[in-house]
């Protein structure tokens, strides 16, 4: 009974980006792949996450796709250049991406990297 | 800084010259063997190193540490290298400034981000506005572009019959985006400030996005 009542007072407690960090921890943690936030840059890596944005941006007059995954750890932004869609890459959907991360304007960006759709 | 430069030609040996001189860490990557072995035998130039590897290869690219590179400049003699050269700089490797060479004006429109460029240099097209602006009175000549374009740097000689003659700078009101950064008459630079009148003859150099262009030539020159 203890430990219901504590994990009830937990769950109300507590902010709603732990919570939602704490799903996406557990969503992603079969993979084995390491936390984004602790992703070195600049050498190849593979970060996973939940797709939780797509964006159409202009980049030198052609349009680039830029999908935001998050691990709950950190976000991390891969850009497609020359893409409007991917097909299968949607919102809420796990993805594994390879490539070399860089940061740019406080982001971490992976420029056309490998990607794996998991579910 | 560390720099790799890709292309031993006379462009990049003279600019890793030029760089390794200034302190920097310079590194040329060159996939002519014999030309690596050539500049090794002559040591020239000083304390550069040399590989001979592919740029266009990303394992051989490698060798040269650019992983490591603060700067990338793609100098090769040929346009699609220098291209792929960029583009596996930025994908690859995530410099973070690529420098490339433009060799055939034509093909400049390329050498953008979508390419992994960050700064394309046009040796022609540098000349050509050095030539413009040496003999052109009475238009507006570019002579340097920045931040991808979104600003230049441009020149206009005024003609006896300007429209801005006679009139200071406050009552000629510049266009928005668009300022005039220094006045060139008589061998004498002029800072402009709002009571500054402008005459015949005098070199007009303006900082304007491309689309002020059109209204600073009909302010400045009719």
């Amino acid at each position: 009974m203890g430990v219901v009542l504590k994990n009830l007072r937990k769950k109300l407690s507590q902010s709603i980006d732990d919570i939602e960090g704490e799903r996406l921890t557990g969503r992603l943690a079969d993979l084995g792949v390491q936390p984004i936030a602790e992703a070195p840059t600049r050498t190849p890596i593979l970060l996973a996450g939940e797709v939780q944005g797509l964006q159409v941006v202009p980049r030198a007059g052609s349009p680039s796709l830029e999908v935001t995954i998050s691990d709950g750890s950190g976000r991390a932004v891969a850009v497609f250049t020359g893409r409007k869609r991917l097909g299968g890459v949607d919102c809420g959907r796990r993805i594994v991406v390879d490539g070399v991360a860089r940061t740019e304007r406080g982001r971490m960006v992976v420029l056309n990297p490998a990607y794996t759709i998991v579910e | 800084m560390r720099v790799v430069i890709a292309g031993g030609g006379n462009v990049g040996t003279f600019i890793a010259e030029d760089l390794a001189k200034a302190g920097h860490d310079v590194v040329i990557v060159e996939v002519d063997a014999d030309r690596v072995a050539q500049a090794l035998a002559q040591g020239e130039p000083a304390g550069v190193e040399w590989i001979a590897a592919d740029g266009c290869e990303v394992s051989e690219f490698a060798r040269a540490g650019v992983d490591k590179a603060d700067v990338v400049a793609a100098v090769t003699g040929d346009d699609e290298d220098n291209l792929v050269i960029s583009l596996l700089a930025k994908q690859e490797f995530a410099v973070p400034r690529v420098v490339a060479r433009v060799n055939n004006p034509k093909n400049e429109w390329m050498f953008n981000e979508m390419w992994g460029v960050d700064v394309s240099v046009s040796t022609p097209h540098l000349l050509t506005a050095l030539v413009e602006e040496a003999v052109s009175v009475g238009s507006l000549v570019r002579l340097l572009s920045f931040e991808g374009g979104r600003a230049r740097l441009s020149e206009a000689t005024l003609a006896p019959d300007s429209p801005a003659n006679g009139k200071d700078l406050a009552e000629l009101g510049m266009p928005r985006d668009s300022t005039v950064v220094a006045i060139i008459r008589e061998d004498h630079v002029i800072v402009p400030r709002g009571d500054t009148v402008l005459r015949g003859g005098d070199e007009v150099l303006v900082l304007t996005t491309p689309d002020a262009e059109d209204d600073v030539i009909t302010t400045l020159l009719g």
